[in-house]
């Protein structure tokens, strides 16, 4: 066994990249869009009763144009796929041969899609006048783990 | 001058530098997963919460529930991302030993792979 990888990897004799580069602006753009988010809960925290929607409107829609140029961004990044899925059995199947980049896809897209539909239902709760502390509780917690599992995907990717 | 490769010299050297990088990654990733369970089970309470006390409306419930389970679905996503950059790592810390191994049993400087 120990031989038969040893003649795999020989035979391969490259190193592989299984995942995205890591990107710098990415990170950046995804921290920045965070400290404002997290700036913006801390202010609605005990919910927005008597305050306007119109004093909130302009940081809801630059939190959204952020994370929608984020998902852009990281969505035309390429994703590699190297010859290593064929020993590894992550190759594509014949099934999904139409979508061989669902094997690796990096899940950063998909992430930041979430966080866009959390931020615009906020904003159009908000804007019906019932953002109430308990909402807040839960959009905030919610955007919490999406961001948090964006962050440790992108960081994870300078090795 | 050539000299022989200690096989088992140079699986023990693999497996060092697999794991020594190993290690450190997968007890962060243990903290990852462990905070996203919780943050996960905490959102649970947050809207089991709000429906009882009647903050919910039906169409509310369905965002948050829906919500619920797509970040579980990107939580698992992350986790898998994760575990195939650590396939990667440990994949070029063996090719990169073996490389080395090679160059130093036949005297001669082989590129990087």
């Amino acid at each position: 066994m120990a031989l038969l990888s040893l003649a795999i990897l020989l035979s391969a004799g490259c190193t592989v990249q299984l995942a995205p580069s890591y990107d710098t602006t990415i990170v950046d753009g995804l921290t920045s869009a965070n400290e404002q988010a997290m700036t913006f809960f801390a202010s609605v925290s005990s919910g927005t009763e008597g305050s306007p929607f119109s004093d909130r409107e302009k940081t809801y829609d630059e939190l959204i144009g952020k994370f929608g140029a984020l998902r852009l961004q990281a969505l035309a990044r390429p994703t590699p796929q190297p010859l290593i899925l064929d020993y590894l059995g992550l190759a594509p199947s014949a099934a999904t041969a139409s979508e061989p980049e669902n094997r690796l896809k990096a899940p950063t897209p998909d992430i930041l899609a979430t966080i866009i539909d959390k931020l615009t239902r906020m904003r159009d709760t908000d804007k019906s006048g019932a953002l109430t502390k308990e909402f807040v509780a839960l959009f905030e917690n919610s955007y919490e783990l999406s961001i948090t599992q964006a962050l440790a995907y992108e960081k994870a990717l300078q090795r | 001058m050539a000299t022989a490769i200690d096989v088992n010299a140079l699986t023990s050297d693999i497996v060092k530098a697999a794991t020594d990088r190993l290690g450190r990654d997968i007890t962060a990733l243990q903290g990852f997963a462990e905070q996203q369970l919780r943050g996960l089970a905490r959102q649970a309470q947050l809207i089991a919460g709000a429906l009882a006390s009647g903050h919910l409306s039906d169409d509310d419930r369905d965002f948050f529930l829906a919500d619920l389970e797509r970040t579980t679905r990107d939580f698992a996503n992350t986790l898998a991302g994760l575990l195939v950059l650590e396939v990667e790592i440990v994949w070029n810390a063996a090719v990169d030993t073996l490389w080395k191994a090679i160059g130093a049993a036949a005297g001669v400087a082989l590129p990087r792979p």
